[in-house]
């Protein structure tokens, strides 16, 4: 298919890089992510129009991802009403991943998002459900969480995973 | 360096995969999911058309309308019953002219339109000449089955065979429903068996006023044409009237135009009429032999080509 093989390549190891913070496992996050590039190649006559066809499944495999994470978390009431309380949860592999772990899930989520998935602050919103003013402000409360953590570490300097 | 920028490196630092096996598994999955959808889709088209087929003649009858995927054809599961037909006139640019095959033609009599249905490969008694040359409808050998004269026609053989309408301009969907409306299942008199073959009347009522003599003589009376009716007489319900034959000479006959056919015991007899339209006629004038017993022949009576 024009375009899409080049943009698969490209993506992909950034979008299960991405999923890789909502689920327990590499396989399952590769799997979320060749799901979520399945409805790319279904709708890419039309998605291949957009600016930017990556955020667009980045979006899908995260909604995917939490989707798939809600039904194995249904059933628990604390969970119920913080449907991304868990949602980073892999285990933290440098000082930064740490940090993000650390974090309140709201706040997590919202990094994990905007940062690692690079999507707009609406969709995030979206994604975590709640309005696009309230991203921002877990946004704003993780950076100022993360600085705080961070820069008392003198060690942290390894951004790699 | 900031968080945010640290974040953002962090983002850009993606893990090493390997993408080709997955690219090829997501082309995979869709060509998949495509073939699944475009099968459902073709069996929810199939579905939808018998479902609307059905809808149009369920109210009406226990008719079963489904349809092939192209459209081009109708499949009818008719339930036995009596065909009626409300007029005998073939419309003078009816389609039928010339039209030959395993065919049962019913008139709708509104609009002299023609519903023409398609049997299996069997040879059925034809009423109208016209219709009985030696031919196919769609491939399928044919013989036509017309009714001469606004009547019934049991047709026992339709039930649970599925009959081809022709939907290639000879049928709408008002001859569908005529034809459904045509059916009028009815038990008890005039049920002449499992073969198409008209009955003009049964007289079992004692005397009657037709053609014969005797007042105690009872009879089957069918029509055909240009077919042997071949006379089945070794049913057991029969061979009682056939010993009569054969002891009693002339108790039971069947007759073509005045001619008289005599049965015999264990065995068929061909009666055959060549040309046009001919009377036959079972008969007794044994009044042991019940109504129910000189039904029982007339039910054993086939038609062969």
């Amino acid at each position: 298919v024009d375009g899409f093989d080049e943009l698969f390549r490209r993506e992909y190891p950034t979008v299960v890089g991405i999923t890789r913070w909502f689920t327990r496992d590499d396989g399952r996050a590769e799997e979320v992510a060749q799901d979520a590039f399945v409805r790319l190649l279904e709708k890419w006559s039309r998605v291949r129009t957009y600016e930017r066809p990556e955020a667009w499944v980045r979006l899908v495999a995260v909604r995917l991802a939490l989707k798939g994470r809600r039904r194995r978390d249904r059933g628990r009431a604390l969970e119920a009403s913080l449907p991304l309380a868990d949602v980073v949860d892999r285990h933290a592999d440098t000082d930064l991943e740490r940090a993000v772990r650390a974090l309140p899930p709201q706040q997590r989520a919202a990094v994990v998002l905007h940062y690692f998935a690079d999507l707009p602050v609406d969709d995030v919103a979206e994604a975590i459900g709640c309005r696009p003013a309230t991203a921002k402000v877990h946004l704003h409360r993780a950076r100022q969480s993360l600085a705080a953590a961070l820069h008392d570490d003198e060690e942290v300097t390894d951004v790699r995973r | 360096m900031s968080v945010d920028e640290l974040l953002r490196t962090y983002a850009s630092s993606v893990p090493a995969l390997d993408p080709d096996a997955p690219l090829r598994s997501v082309h995979h999955r869709v060509r998949r999911r495509r073939l699944v959808r475009r099968g459902i889709a073709a069996t929810a088209v199939v579905l939808a058309l018998v479902a609307a087929s059905a809808a149009a003649v369920r109210p009406h009858h226990d008719a079963r309308v489904t349809s092939n995927e192209t459209g081009q054809a109708v499949t009818l599961d008719l339930p036995a019953g009596y065909a009626e037909a409300s007029d005998r006139r073939v419309a003078p640019d009816s389609p039928l002219a010339g039209v030959d095959g395993n065919v049962l033609v019913l008139y709708t009599g509104a609009d002299d339109r023609s519903v023409l249905v398609v049997s299996r490969p069997h040879p059925f008694g034809a009423v109208d000449r016209r219709f009985t040359t030696n031919a196919t409808v769609q491939g399928v050998p044919a013989a036509v089955y017309t009714l001469a004269q606004p009547g019934r026609v049991w047709i026992p053989d339709l039930h649970g065979l599925e009959i081809t309408v022709d939907a290639q301009g000879l049928t709408t969907e008002a001859d569908l429903r005529a034809l459904a409306d045509s059916l009028r299942e009815q038990d008890g008199h005039a049920v002449l068996g499992d073969y198409p073959i008209w009955a003009d009347r049964v007289l079992t009522d004692g005397p009657h006023p037709v053609d014969v003599g005797e007042q105690t003589r009872r009879q089957v009376v069918f029509r055909s044409a240009g077919r042997h009716l071949v006379l089945d007489v070794t049913s057991g319900r029969s061979s009682t009237v056939v010993a009569r034959w054969r002891d009693g000479g002339r108790a039971v006959d069947g007759l073509g135009d005045g001619d008289a056919t005599y049965l015999e015991r264990d065995g068929e007899r061909r009666v055959g009429w060549e040309q046009g339209e001919q009377s036959f006629a079972l008969r007794t004038d044994d009044p042991a032999i019940g109504d129910d017993e000189l039904v029982a022949i007339a039910r054993s009576v086939r038609v062969s080509g």
